[in-house]
């Protein structure tokens, strides 16, 4: 009767044991962790146009200097380089024409079809929002884009890479426009910059927007 | 038939087993594979080699028996790097999908042969299963949750491991199907294999 007893929880601790050690596991590496998220608006005809204009540097963050003011952070060259080069060439992979900044003030080419800003969010979610009212305010006269409808800002995640493309010259009463399309990178910043998952990420937010694709 | 009508039939049910209390039960322990069928064949494809099924029987006589019976069934899938499009928006990454199932049942059971070394025995399972769908992509979860009420037969056989051992080797099959409850738009069911211990008191 002990005998028994005792086999009987053996055999209870024993599957408890093999239950709980072979749990399915999930993401093991953090690279399973990265999602790429697009959203575009859909009255936008991304045919219409063949030029654009991207900032030189990506913005990580802001900082108030002594006058109480804002001033933007950005990204080293050395990484935020080789990320414009990789956003660039997919946009000529998709016929666009990258028209350039001005030599002296590094605003963009007023000819510009649109303006394609990106931006990596090095902080927390207090920047999300205003980013681009940060950090590009007025650039080249205009005043910025607004996000899309149904999307929740509120999902970036610290250390996201974000791509926007807005139409400078589409009129409206509060001189933003919606974003045309936008591209958020989830985690691609946390820890140390790894350039080939920026790089995946680029090429993935473009590969799942071929509406992108102009003549 | 509504919940209060099905609350009030298994603990009745209950009753009769705490009433009808004889001296022999029987607990069985047993290793329980997972088949998705029908809307979780839709969700993970994957047979579920994680799952544990435990069942006790008050004997009311050699031929009839009942308790309960509960178990754990998890269901998993790596469904890779894939993009996801809803209207206008995309989602690439990689998603993890994690099915649970812990079933609840008052298990009336008849069995054949009482007195053979192979004592084939059929069962129906009624009660609810709790189930837990979760659907990972970055750090978020898409959780889910229903308990809906439940039917499960099963038939099965006990091999005497010998008189007076009072113990015996258990295979069984077992079909739980869970009616459509919570947040999931379907039923949810699976088949199991059981292969375990019973024990005879």
């Amino acid at each position: 009767m002990k005998r028994l007893l005792r086999m009987r929880l053996l055999l209870i601790a024993l599957t408890a044991f093999l239950l709980g050690s072979c749990y399915p596991e999930g993401p093991e590496y953090t690279e399973d962790l990265d999602v790429v998220y697009t959203t575009y608006d859909q009255a936008y005809d991304f045919k219409a146009g063949s030029t654009y204009a991207m900032p030189n540097k990506i913005v990580v963050d802001a900082e108030k200097d002594n006058n109480g003011d804002w001033q933007p952070e950005y990204m080293p060259d050395a990484f935020a380089g080789p990320i414009l080069a990789q956003i660039e060439s997919n946009m000529t992979a998709l016929g666009w024409t990258r028209l350039p900044n001005n030599v002296v003030t590094d605003e963009p080419n007023p000819d510009a079809d649109i303006i394609l800003t990106p931006a990596a969010m090095k902080n927390t979610n207090y920047f999300y929002s205003y980013w681009y009212d940060w950090w590009y305010y007025g650039w080249g006269g205009w005043y910025g884009w607004y996000y899309p409808p149904y999307y929740t800002v509120s999902s970036y995640t610290t250390g996201s890479m974000i791509m926007v493309i807005a139409d400078p010259h589409v009129q409206t009463p509060i001189n933003q426009t919606q974003a045309a399309w936008m591209a958020v990178g989830n985690g691609l910043f946390t820890g140390a910059y790894d350039l080939n998952r920026v790089k995946k990420a680029i090429d993935q937010s473009f590969a799942q927007s071929p509406y992108l694709k102009t003549n | 038939m509504n919940h209060m009508k099905k609350i009030i039939f298994i603990i009745s049910l209950c009753f009769i087993t705490v009433g009808a209390a004889v001296a022999q039960s029987n607990t069985t322990i047993s290793y329980s594979v997972g088949f998705p069928v029908g809307d979780l064949s839709d969700y993970i494809t994957n047979v579920s080699w994680r799952g544990v099924a435990l069942d006790f029987r008050k004997m009311v006589n050699p031929n009839i028996g009942v308790g309960f019976s509960t178990g754990w069934n998890v269901f998993y899938e790596d469904m890779g790097r894939n993009t996801y499009t809803i209207d206008n928006q995309s989602l690439t990454g990689k998603q993890y999908r994690y099915s649970n199932h812990i079933p609840i049942y008052v298990n009336p059971t008849y069995y054949l042969r009482p007195d053979d070394t192979v004592n084939p025995f059929f069962s129906l399972g009624i009660g609810t299963i709790y189930t837990l769908r979760n659907t990972d992509m970055n750090l978020y979860t898409w959780e889910q949750e229903s308990w809906g009420f439940a039917l499960a037969p099963e038939v099965g056989f006990n091999y005497s491991l010998g008189e007076g051992t009072g113990a015996a080797f258990t295979v069984s099959g077992k079909f739980n199907h869970a009616f459509k409850a919570g947040d999931i738009n379907s039923a949810q069911s699976f088949f199991t294999l059981n292969v375990g211990f019973t024990f005879i008191k």
